[in-house]
């Protein structure tokens, strides 16, 4: 009797220590209806659960769960579903991915040390990969895929040649019946009430400019680009009173 | 020692009991894989997307066309959702009375474009599509987000 409490005492150090190092999902909290599946069947989610690799989670109506994935800490908004489809941690990388498939995530990615941070969020029609940032990521069929970046930046990309990198205020939105990101600064013409295009842009590019958000700024020779001197800009005011509600 | 088992799977079956309930979450799961919605679909989804609990069919109708969002006409539960029809009890019960003509007629085309102008619903489509499950869900999230459901 003795020998074996003296194993199960030593067993239960061992799993202790080896638990250490290793990847972790933690439920933080939840709130309203929220369920987990690994196989079949939905069966409640509880606050402090570990999960593992492969989890399904979906919440229902006005619920919400806030998981701690190696000290990620991801928000699932009410009606959401999502897979846990990698998350692994090793001594020079933390990788976790996210699968989708409707909803909205909140997720805040901390910088981990010297350890390469890798959380990549995908939907039917593309992929968010995090870096160090605080991003809100939606998907549904209609509208698509939404990146809304509140802290660092973020690439939203596809394989059928979507590249862009998000930052500021800059909205990537890309529909599922769309082959390229809607206008990049779209957030920003609604709130906006000048616009300055200078009259040696085609339309063409304009449009790119448009499209890609600042990066054509970048590529230009800014000192004769903004120099007053070469010529006349062109400033549409566009000014919209608020309707007395 | 029988006591005591005794006791234990009398606190087991207590936290059985007062677990989570699965089925809004079943549903969802459920209708974001059906190609088209049913009206019965939207009654329910309606109701747990405003913070109310469904029971049957007959009187969850009742009671949206008692608030003046469903039309006081016979509805099927298994009758297919029009996008008109989910726009006019989203847009009554938003109260989405910036859009002129929808104020004017509430009819179902200008409640679709009333919520088309929301960002409730993409402009692609009329009054007349039918819905699937995945959009139905995707339009009653953003309902919910508007009435704090989010939260």
């Amino acid at each position: 009797m003795r020998r074996l409490i003296i194993f199960a005492a030593m067993l239960t150090i061992l799993l202790f220590a080896a638990g250490q190092g290793f990847s972790a999902i933690l439920v933080v909290s939840v709130k309203g209806d929220a369920s987990y599946k690994v196989a079949k069947g939905w069966t409640p989610l509880k606050k402090g659960q570990q999960l593992a690799e492969g989890t399904n989670i979906s919440t229902g109506p006005r619920s919400k769960v806030v998981l701690n994935i190696d000290e990620h800490i991801l928000t699932v908004n009410q009606m959401t579903t999502l897979r846990i489809s990698k998350n692994s941690l090793t001594s020079d990388a933390t990788e976790n991915k996210i699968g989708l498939k409707y909803g909205s995530v909140d997720a805040k990615v901390k910088k981990i040390g010297s350890l390469k941070t890798i959380f990549k969020i995908s939907t039917p029609v593309a992929t968010s990969s995090v870096r160090g940032t605080h991003q809100l990521v939606s998907y549904g069929p209609t509208f698509g895929m939404i990146i809304v970046v509140y802290e660092g930046s973020v690439e939203g990309s596809n394989e059928y040649g979507v590249y862009n990198v998000v930052t500021g205020k800059l909205l990537f939105h890309l529909r599922g019946d769309k082959a390229r990101v809607e206008n990049l600064l779209a957030k920003l013409y609604g709130n906006s009430i000048v616009k300055i295009q200078p009259g040696r842009l085609t339309g063409d590019e304009g449009e790119y400019g448009d499209r890609n958000g600042d990066e054509l700024i970048d590529n230009v020779d800014t000192d004769s680009f903004f120099n007053p001197a070469a010529g006349k800009a062109r400033i549409n005011v566009n000014i919209h009173w608020p309707v007395g509600r | 020692m029988k006591q005591i088992l005794a006791i234990l799977f009398t606190l087991l079956f207590c936290f059985a009991l007062s677990a989570q309930n699965t089925d809004s979450v079943s549903f969802m799961n459920d209708l974001a894989m059906k190609k088209t919605a049913t009206i019965g679909d939207a009654v329910r989804l309606f109701l747990l997307a405003t913070g109310k609990a469904p029971s049957n069919f007959t009187a969850d109708a009742k009671s949206l066309t008692d608030a003046g969002l469903l039309p006081d006409r016979v509805l099927k539960e298994e009758d297919v959702l029009k996008r008109g029809l989910l726009a006019k009890m989203i847009a009554k019960h938003l109260q989405l009375n910036d859009s002129l003509f929808f104020n004017i007629f509430k009819s179902e085309r200008y409640a679709f474009t009333a919520c088309v102008a929301a960002n409730l619903m993409v402009p692609e489509g009329s009054e007349y599509d039918k819905i699937s499950g995945s959009e139905l869900v995707e339009i009653m999230t953003k309902v919910a987000d508007r009435t704090g459901g989010g939260e």
